[in-house]
């Protein structure tokens, strides 16, 4: 592999699934540090400085919330990925809107993992087609009214390329079939992690619980 | 309990007090008792009863209340010896009085604070008087043992009432450790008859990875409902059924069905056929594909539902169906167009299906 390894930290309570990953992913990038509660990986986190956090969502103390929020904003660079067995709307969108750059299930295969780390690692957003979904579902919930113009609707481009993701397309078959570079895809995908980092985080609470109502 | 007691006391001091009233009324009037010294006690009894009926909780704990309590009670005693009556003429005018500070000792102290307390009152009485040793020393005798029972008496309904709490505290104890085990047993039973049997399955199975992921899929899915049952999607609807024809598919054809869904609205009949037209071509999908992974979207705009059903699979060229393939031209199509929807298969050999279904919702 000519690119450098990016280097992983994990976080997650439950060993059994770190030491899964680990023998997993191990080979394939650098994996420096784990921690299995919030107040240990912060501190580990800030003193290592992985390039890739995977970050388990449900964890006692906070949360995967509660570590994106102690680092986020102090370590712009360092990159978080949201990995867990909760496919709820509420859990899913929360993250991402906390700042994670992307959210993939536990049942994950091994290459499309590693996969999504370099995406992560390369500050690309790594959208599931559960994700998309969510997020175009939301968007097309939220009042436009109550939020910027700007920020509360995608454009077209962006809803079709988010459409082809849930879908099933991968980034690189999205960009061959709206004839665009998969670097635009990428820009596509960006843009609607950031329009959604700056929604309205009790909007969005209030998507994802009316949702779960239906 | 205790405030039960002492509303006792409160009370019992307050009749008390009536009583030593209207003797010590008769004692001015008709036992030519000395006025001074009979109000001057009924001053001091009416006082003290109120001071006590005033604020039970504390006149009946500190020392300082009880001594004074005692001195009272003493008093009101002794009084009687003071009141210059001639001799033979009437009687004692304290009545019951007296015996009020015996049961407040007996409330502090129990048996011993009861008979001391009769002692003392009693005793001091005595003192000044010359009068007929026999009557003193019964009234004495009484008040001790009248001191002692008041004391065994508090004692005794104390601790019945303690053993009565504990035994709440008990039952309370053994009904919550009960329900505990009771949801213990019915989440023991859940997981035995689910996850176990699933894990036996797989121990079993383990040279049949298709298998094992069927199996671990269906167990998940039980799991999940399960565990978040009242949150999951209704049936009636397009979103739930898309969700359970999802599900028994991957049961049955032991393939992933990643479904995602974008909006939702209730059941009609379009909406039905083109759930079964889903059915459809995911299992065409499922069976003709060679993979291990379909993907199906639907999303609703306005009255329009769109469903798109994905593989990355061999693929064919539409073109060239056999005539006996009949899944995808009757119950996909076909179906479609009758309720007049449609239907679009992109396929071409080496590059996976796409198909794309669309309708619209039955009018209003």
């Amino acid at each position: 592999m000519s690119e450098p390894k990016p280097k992983v930290f994990l976080v997650d309570d439950h060993d059994l699934f770190r030491a899964g990953v680990r023998s997993e992913i191990g080979d394939a990038v650098d994996i420096i540090g784990d921690a299995d509660e919030v107040d240990a990986a912060i501190e580990l986190i800030e003193e290592r400085r992985p390039d890739v956090v995977l970050l388990d969502v449900h964890m006692p103390g906070g949360g995967g919330r509660a570590v994106l929020e102690a680092i986020h904003d102090k370590h712009p660079g360092i990159q978080f990925l949201a990995l867990s067995v909760s496919d709820a709307p509420e859990d899913v969108v929360d993250i991402v809107h906390g700042g994670a750059r992307g959210y993939v299930t536990k049942s994950i295969h091994r290459d499309d993992l590693i996969d999504a780390i370099h995406r992560v690692a390369g500050g690309d957003a790594v959208f599931s087609p559960k994700l998309a979904g969510f997020v175009l579902d939301a968007f097309s919930a939220l009042e436009p009214a109550e939020v910027d113009q700007e920020l509360a609707s995608l454009t077209a481009r962006e809803g079709e390329v988010l459409r082809h993701i849930a879908r099933g397309y991968t980034y690189k078959e999205v960009a061959e079939r709206l004839f665009i570079s998969a670097k635009t895809v990428e820009t596509h995908v960006s843009s609607v992690l950031r329009k959604l980092q700056l929604t309205n985080r009790h909007e969005l609470t209030r998507w994802a619980t009316e949702r779960k109502l239906i | 309990m205790d405030r039960t007691l002492r509303q006792i006391i409160v009370g019992f001091r307050y009749v008390g007090a009536v009583w030593i009233s209207v003797i010590g009324i008769v004692a001015i009037v008709e036992w030519e008792a000395s006025a001074t010294i009979v109000l001057l006690t009924l001053a001091v009894a009416w006082g003290w009863a109120v001071v006590t009926g005033l604020s039970p909780r504390h006149v009946i704990r500190g020392w300082r209340f009880l001594f004074a309590d005692l001195a009272v009670g003493s008093w009101t005693a002794v009084a009687p010896a003071f009141t210059d009556q001639p001799e033979g003429v009437g009687g004692t005018f304290s009545g019951g009085f007296p015996f009020s500070t015996v049961l407040v000792w007996a409330y502090a102290f129990g048996i011993p604070g009861g008979v001391v307390s009769g002692a003392v009152v009693s005793f001091i009485a005595l003192f000044p008087g010359e009068n007929q040793l026999t009557t003193d020393l019964t009234s004495a005798l009484i008040y001790i043992a009248g001191g002692g029972v008041a004391g065994w008496g508090f004692n005794m309904l104390r601790r019945s009432e303690i053993r009565r709490r504990e035994v709440e505290e008990l039952l309370e104890t053994e009904r919550s450790e009960r329900i505990r085990s009771e949801e213990r047993a019915e989440m023991a039973a859940h997981l035995h008859d689910s996850v176990l049997q699933t894990l036996a399955l797989i121990q079993k199975r383990s040279t049949e990875p298709a298998e094992v992921g069927s199996l671990a899929r269906r167990q998940e899915r039980e799991l999940r409902n399960w565990l978040y049952g009242a949150a999951r999607l209704s049936a009636d609807s397009l979103a739930g059924g898309l969700e359970e024809v999802c599900g028994e598919i991957e049961e049955r054809q032991r393939i992933g069905v990643e479904l995602v869904t974008v909006g939702d609205c209730p059941l009609d009949d379009h909406i039905r056929a083109l759930i079964s037209a889903t059915r459809e071509a995911v299992t065409n999908a499922a069976k003709f594909a060679g993979v291990d992974q379909v993907s199906v979207y639907s999303e609703l705009n306005g009255r329009q539902v769109q469903v798109f059903v994905r593989d990355r699979g061999v693929g064919f060229d539409p073109a060239t169906v056999d005539e006996d393939r009949r899944g995808l031209r009757e119950s996909v199509v076909g179906r479609m167009q009758r309720h007049g929807g449609n239907a679009i298969i992109r396929s071409s050999p080496g590059g996976g299906t796409e198909v794309e279904l669309s309708i619209s919702r039955e009018a209003p």
